[in-house]
């Protein structure tokens, strides 16, 4: 009996792991660097406020509580091995209890409900489901969760790989195989800007543009002074506030970040001007040259995707350095600059080189590790990093109290090139299990390739194995 | 050779149709037994009829007036004067009924949402070869209009008979067909919730005109009591009250009709009719299905199983809307285009095993092409029919392409699944009974019953065995096909 933890025990080591868990925690590196823009500007962050910029947010949410009304509670419960918080250090023996798709326990003992649906894992590795700053092939054209097929091939090998969140368009969405319910993590996270490859001329138009944006919000600051002593002072005119107008006026307000293709240092250092003219918010995607302007892209406030493996050759005629490197990463990392990284092919593929699509993220990681990055560092980059890039890092990213349940559970340390992904899990639901999918149920372990199949060996819902 | 004589030149034609096979009963459709048929009458060999709906007779009769079934069974009497067709060894079914067609129709692209548009329109009785379809046994058709997004409504017709006769059903159901990988989805949505807004633009003006009628009466209450009761008086002789009917009906109605108008004085004082908004005919079949108009449905195309989840959704806000599912066939190749020799397949991909429990659970009507499906990227092949089936799903079968040669395989087709382990009677069903309840026909169609329409086809042994052929076609209980 006194072994045995009584519940108030229980909700005290609860309440202390609430603390524990606090997401400004561990880990030093991150936290010396410059705060995520999204972590500013609390309006942009939570769907409950950005709801009032767009309708139909809303009325998503509405549906959303509406049919969580009428459905009974869902849980799900994990026994974890190693579990990998990312933002908490690594914990042994825990068992997570997920409640409709959020983290509500994390503990030792935890008092599973009868209904739960119960994944045991002790024996293996649990991580926070990777978030991909791309995800060509997996999400449908339009909006996610109009055009996803969600029994898609694709997503399949994406959840195989690991990725539980991904960026379509501009839009975060989750792999919810299955299902399209709780698909949409965040609309508009980014606003698309061609400015930093565009022609100097091109790149004119778009500043007089912030410009007149930006001279419009002093006068509308004016306005604001002049009508507490006027009552007859008139409002700047806005009807001609669209289209390319509009995108300026939500950066300058800092209601999105601007996302924009920057590979060689000159264009990553246009990149930087413009954010430190405007003020504005900017993840300049590619960056090869990134590591020879580090400290600048950090003054100026740049977040970057990167991509470990790409190589550049040096341009000789040029008397600077030049090129791509392996340390890129690692480099900005140090300076303080947010990186996520993402592989070469931002697509589920099997046409490019093996090993280099979207399906290997962790193996792009690994390769950052080689770059001088450490593991933690690694890991983070393809998941709270590239959460807090993504401006949803209070949902998804790590293992915390009140985040969403996207877990992965490898049968090894996740940047290690023979790890495979046994389970993965959104929304509390299990979405691709190994052993059951056609995909790598022929990789096994133990090496015997004579190993009898499991008993629900496929095609088993399919009344075939009668 | 082929009778295409109008029926109504032979209304007063009463037949006797001589078939027969094993048989349990269907009492509740007989008329009373009656004296047994004359001795030669039965000498004819054993013949078979399915009836769809109860137990199969051998031998069996089936008496046909005006068109219509009028008794069934064993051992009929029927007039003297009848016409005897006799099918000795013959099986007789009902007509096929292909719930979705565009069978002879030219192809047009169009998207959006086109309500107003009719099937019927763009059939051309003449431009289209009946024959491919009655030699394939099929007796009734669908007609969808073609397009993406909410294409229109659809039209039933019968393949042979009087021209007068051909249009059974206009207006018979919506076709939906939503782009769905690009956008459909988000067509479809966006097209409900504008009905939903026309039918509430007309509650909206309804209730104002209530309100006006309100205060109206009201202030010719008020007017009444100050002016002197004689006037009064005289209103009513004058009228005889039969305006105030007509204006009562008009109210309980909420029509158009002009109120009885006698006395153009007393124009003033009548209420005015109330004039409902006009709704925009693209969504009127639109509005018909969200008020659960009678009759009302849509068929949904589907190309994947994921579009299924993806309509649920756009459904869920609604209360039920009326609707079957058409999977659409997809080929898949492997290998090389250019591929002469060696390496080159074609499949039909599905992946709809992962929403058969889905649909079983709700009794779905589904409309697919009897194929072994192959499951997505792989050579495994899958009888989506026959799970479909035992999910408890009403299935109905039309042919991979609008073509004479798909046509002429489909039994053969479904005898494949037959063997594969679908059920024999729901793959009959499939072709008559199942399509003619999915398009709203099923009170007039797709079984050997009494009251309904006489549109049978004659085999000369089993109709899913490949070697038998089709012997006769009628409708309306008139030979229109006839083998060599």
């Amino acid at each position: 009996m006194g072994s045995r933890l009584t519940p108030t025990m229980v909700r005290l080591t609860t309440i202390l792991l609430t603390l524990l868990f606090a997401p400004q925690a561990p880990f030093a590196a991150a936290d010396i660097r410059r705060p995520s823009p999204s972590a500013d500007e609390p309006p942009v962050d939570t769907p409950e406020e950005e709801s009032a910029e767009k309708a139909g947010d809303k009325e998503d949410s509405k549906k959303d509580e509406k049919k969580k009304k009428v459905e009974e509670d869902r849980y799900f419960a994990l026994h974890g091995g190693s579990v990998h918080t990312v933002t908490g250090g690594v914990l042994q023996g825990m068992t997570i209890l997920a409640k409709n798709g959020k983290i509500v326990e994390i503990n030792r003992e935890v008092d599973i409900p009868e209904k739960a649906e119960v994944l045991d894992a002790r024996k293996y590795h649990v991580y926070p489901g990777l978030v991909a700053a791309a995800s060509g092939s997996i999400f449908g054209g339009g909006e996610p969760d109009d055009t996803t097929n969600v029994y898609s091939l694709e997503m399949s090998l994406g959840l195989a790989g690991g990725i539980t969140t991904a960026l379509a368009g501009n839009t975060a969405a989750k792999l919810t195989y299955g299902s399209v319910d709780d698909m949409i993590v965040r609309r508009n996270v980014f606003k698309t800007l061609r400015y930093a490859t565009s022609s100097p001329n091109e790149r004119r138009k778009l500043r007089e543009k912030f410009d007149k944006v930006r001279q419009y919000l002093r006068d509308l600051e004016d306005f604001e002074e002049k009508k507490k002593t006027d009552p007859d002072a008139e409002p700047p005119k806005k009807d001609w506030i669209k289209g390319e107008f509009k995108t300026c006026l939500d950066l300058l307000q800092h209601k999105a970040k601007a996302k924009m293709d920057a590979l060689t240092a000159q264009q990553i250092l246009g990149a930087c001007e413009l954010a430190e003219t405007y003020g504005i918010d900017i993840v300049v995607i590619g960056a090869v040259e990134g590591w020879t302007v580090p400290s600048r892209m950090a003054r100026a406030g740049l977040s970057a995707v990167v991509t470990p493996r790409r190589r550049w050759p040096e341009d000789d005629t040029l008397n600077r350095p030049t090129g791509s490197s392996i340390e890129s990463p690692a480099t900005l990392y140090r300076a303080g600059v947010p990186i996520a990284v993402v592989p070469q092919t931002s697509a589920i593929t099997t046409w490019g080189l093996a090993g280099r699509d979207l399906m290997h993220l962790n193996m792009e990681a690994a390769f950052a590790v080689r770059g001088g990055l450490t593991d933690e560092e690694a890991i983070r980059t393809i998941t709270i990093d590239a959460a807090r890039l993504l401006g949803i890092d209070h949902r998804v990213g790590s293992i915390e109290l009140g985040k969403d349940a996207d877990f992965i559970v490898t049968d090894g340390d996740l940047l290690h090139y023979m790890t495979l992904v046994q389970w993965s899990v959104v929304n509390g639901r299990i979405v691709y299990d190994k052993q059951k999918d056609t995909l790598f149920d022929h990789i096994r372990p133990d090496g015997d390739l004579n190993a009898p199949p499991p008993n629900d060996y496929w095609p088993r819902s399919l009344g075939a194995a009668k | 050779m082929v009778a295409f004589k109008p029926i109504h030149r032979q209304r007063r034609l009463v037949r006797a149709l001589q078939a027969s096979l094993p048989a349990v009963a269907l009492v509740t459709l007989l008329r009373t037994p009656g004296p047994a048929l004359g001795a030669d009458d039965l000498n004819g060999e054993p013949s078979y009829v399915v009836v769809m709906t109860g137990t199969d007779y051998e031998p069996g009769v089936v008496v046909i007036e005006d068109g219509k079934i009028t008794a069934i069974g064993k051992d009929l009497e029927y007039p003297a004067a009848a016409k005897v067709v006799r099918a000795p060894q013959q099986t007789v079914m009902p007509g096929f009924v292909l719930a979705r067609s565009r069978f002879g129709l030219r192809g047009y692209s169009r998207s959006g949402v086109n309500g107003d548009q009719k099937a019927a329109d763009e059939v051309y009785l003449d431009e289209i070869d009946w024959r491919e379809l009655l030699e394939a046994g099929v007796t009734t058709i669908s007609y969808v209009p073609d397009g993406k997004g909410v294409t229109g409504s659809a039209a039933i017709f019968r393949t042979g008979g009087g021209e007068e006769n051909r249009l059974l059903k206009d207006d018979a159901f919506l076709h939906v067909a939503p782009n769905w990988s690009s956008g459909g989805k988000k067509t479809l949505r966006d097209a409900l919730s504008k009905a939903a807004q026309e039918i509430e633009k007309v509650e909206k003006a309804r209730k104002e005109w209530e309100e006006k009628q309100e205060a109206a009466k009201k202030k010719k209450v008020q007017e009444a009591n100050k002016e002197k009761p004689k006037d009064e008086e005289k209103d009513g002789e004058e009228k005889g009250g039969t305006w105030r009917r007509s204006s009562a009906g008009n109210r309980e109605n909420g029509k158009e009709e002009k109120p009885a108008e006698k006395n153009s004085d007393k124009k003033k004082s009548e209420p005015e009719a109330f004039k409902p908004p006009k709704i925009d005919p693209k969504y009127q079949p639109l509005v018909d299905l969200i008020e659960k108009k009678e009759g009302a449905s849509m068929m949904v195309e589907l190309d994947d199983a994921s579009d299924l989840l993806h309509l649920d959704d756009v459904l869920e806000a609604y209360d039920e809307l009326a609707h079957f599912l058409f999977f659409k066939p997809r080929l898949e190749r492997f290998g090389s285009e250019r591929a002469r020799f060696g390496y080159r397949f074609e499949y039909l991909r599905s992946d709809f095993y992962h929403v058969v429990d889905r649909l079983g659970k709700r009794k779905a009507r589904v409309v697919l092409s009897p194929l072994v499906h192959n499951l997505p990227d792989t050579t495994f092949r899958y009888n989506l029919m026959a799970e479909l089936v035992r999910a408890g799903c009403e299935v109905s079968v039309v042919p991979r392409r609008d073509s004479r040669s798909e046509l002429q395989r489909l039994r053969a087709r479904l005898a494949e699944l037959v063997r594969a382990g679908l059920d024999k009677d729901k793959a009959l069903e499939s072709l008559s009974l199942a399509p003619a309840r999915a398009v709203g026909m099923g009170d007039r169609l797709g079984s050997l019953e009494k009251e309904k329409d006489a549109d049978l086809v004659f085999f000369d042994g089993d109709p899913l065995d490949p070697h038998s052929r089709i012997e006769r076609v009628m409708i309306l209980g008139e030979t229109v096909w006839e083998a060599d």
